[in-house]
């Protein structure tokens, strides 16, 4: 057996293509994508949301698989390989990868509690309350250091039970490995997902008040083409959804054999997260028309994004279907299971390659130590207080973390990197080739990220985030923060296996890719 | 649905998913790669 193949290797083409698609298209492409579109101009957003696609989302799909396939190892090994005293940037996106995991497998957890409740009937008529007081069992929001255990309150086995069916499934498949776990799983995931999709789509698009749905979703506002907010909503939706910037991407794509298609990939990595927002798009927005008419509001009115809109709105949409209500929002939690699990899957595997690549462990020892740390710390968002715990995490990771990622990644890459080497590279791996125009995108997405940042920042000290206490956030937002930064130097800084040192530290780059590609 | 709400409908679907499918056709030219 090859070192690449004892590594793990993906079995084919379409195997490593179906995970990538499956990797991006996550809770946030049915959740956030069509509310975020809805309120940025409608379908005049499609407009900056295409063009970010194309010179932001696949010219940095094209960017991390040359990068992991060329030099074959998880994110720290890619920015070692580059220059050692970069290593850290690579385990900073694999911690942010880390704790990403620990709140995501709970919403997955809860979508499990919700599938079941969708055919009892749990939720009743007040799918808010329900949500909050019987099933989370919300406690007091954390203010001060005083409160902050109080407001964790205890275990919450509604979510535990579930949390541990989802940390069972995730466990099974990375053991497996890439061609067995992996691609297998997303085999069957992937077509299942759609299926479910084109379910709901068909349900909802038949509902009385669904076209009113659909015109909200669609209907062009051209006058927001001039406002610059529009523009970064567009460039957030596309850099949040395609699972760039923290690791994930880096190790799918090592895991390539080396005669293997590189832009053509990354161009159906992107068009096809793309095609599915949309038409999760019509979906939901479908399903809130019909809503809006039963009553009497307007679409505006029960639009909303996130946990609101799954836990909340639609649970309340279900309540009011003509018939099949069980079944319908049973296939609507399905969808939101198969989205979330094919993603965390790949979060979890950016981890487990990171720590199985520099310390020289099998798969199943990196994963046991991923896994039981990992599954210690997703209890903890499994409490009373887990929602806030969650909610502050998911916006410190997502909204800082992996922009911070993003601007250490492409100002390295972008500016320091020859660029030109990769383009090279690619083009003569690929089905199609890239012009020049792509090194100037990764270049300009850098700048973009800045400014980004920059308006985050300015936001927040405008107004913290969701009213939160500065204890909180600072407890569970910088807190979290601060322990991926810290973490990161200590683990770049950890001594590695000798085959990592002799792979990496003793072959480093000499800024740039050569074009070595023995495809035999 | 309004026009211009059809009309947007009708050529993001065709651009995203037409994409899609002209990139697989071009891939299933050489699954193996």
């Amino acid at each position: 057996m090859s070192k690449e193949e004892n590594r793990g290797q993906w079995g084919s083409r379409s195997g490593f293509i179906l995970a990538a698609i499956g990797s991006a298209i996550g809770l946030g492409n049915i959740w956030r994508f069509p509310y975020v579109a809805a309120s940025n101009g409608g379908g005049a957003f499609l407009i900056p949301y295409l063009v970010a696609l194309f010179t932001a989302g696949i010219p940095l799909l094209i960017l991390e698989f040359a990068m992991g396939h060329k030099i074959r190892s998880s994110a720290p090994g890619v920015f070692a390989k580059l220059n050692k005293k970069y290593e850290a940037i690579g385990w900073f996106q694999t911690l942010i990868a880390f704790f990403i995991t620990t709140y995501y497998v709970v919403i997955i957890a809860w979508s499990f509690s919700y599938l079941f409740f969708a055919f009892t009937g749990a939720w009743g008529a007040d799918p808010k309350a329900f949500l909050f007081g019987d099933y989370l069992k919300l406690g007091e929001a954390p203010s001060t250091f005083g409160n902050l255990g109080a407001s964790l309150g205890g275990l919450n086995l509604k979510v535990a039970l579930p949390l541990l069916l989802v940390w069972g499934i995730n466990y099974s498949v990375l053991r497996m490995g890439v061609k067995n776990g992996l691609e297998k799983a997303n085999k069957i995931f992937m077509p299942l997902l759609i299926v479910a999709l084109l379910v709901i789509v068909v349900r909802g698009v038949t509902l009385p008040g669904a076209m009113d749905g659909l015109d909200y979703f669609f209907t062009p506002d051209f006058s927001k083409l001039t406002d610059p907010q529009v523009w970064l909503a567009a460039y957030g939706q596309i850099f949040f959804s395609l699972s760039i910037c923290f690791a994930i991407m880096y190790a799918y794509a090592s895991y390539l054999p080396k005669k293997s298609d590189i832009v053509n990939n990354a161009f159906m990595t992107g068009l096809g997260n793309c095609s599915f927002s949309l038409i999760s798009g019509i979906g939901v927005f479908s399903i809130l028309g019909f809503m809006a008419h039963t009553q009497g509001v307007s679409v505006a009115e029960v639009s909303t994004a996130g946990v609101g809109l799954a836990f909340i709105v639609f649970p309340e949409a279900i309540n009011q279907l003509p018939g099949m209500n069980g079944l319908i929002g049973g296939i609507f939690f399905v969808t939101l299971i198969f989205a979330g699990l094919s993603s965390s899957m790949s979060i979890m595997e950016a981890v487990v390659a990171a720590i199985s690549d520099k310390f020289k462990l099998t798969r199943v020892q990196a994963l046991n130590r991923f896994a039981l740390t990992s599954g210690i710390l997703s209890l903890l968002v499994a409490t009373n207080g887990g929602l806030y715990v969650l909610d502050i995490v998911d916006y410190a990771t997502n909204q800082y973390g992996i922009v911070i990622a993003g601007i250490f990644e492409l100002v390295i890459l972008g500016w320091f990197f020859n660029l030109e080497s990769v383009r090279t590279y690619v083009n003569e791996l690929s089905d199609f080739k890239v012009g020049k125009w792509w090194i100037w995108a990764i270049k300009g997405t850098s700048v973009l990220l800045i400014i980004i940042l920059a308006l985050k920042i300015k936001g927040e000290i405008a107004a913290p985030y969701e009213g939160y206490s500065w204890t909180a956030l600072g407890v569970y937002g910088l807190g979290v923060m601060i322990i991926i930064t810290v973490g990161s130097f200590i683990l770049a800084n950890k001594k590695g296996s000798q085959e990592f040192e002799d792979k990496i530290y003793n072959e480093p780059m000499n800024n740039e890719l050569e074009l070595d590609l023995d495809l035999d | 649905m309004s026009t211009g709400a059809i009309i947007v409908a009708v050529s993001s679907m065709t651009l995203l998913w037409g994409g899609f499918a002209v990139c697989l056709r071009i891939a299933m030219r050489d699954e193996n790669k």
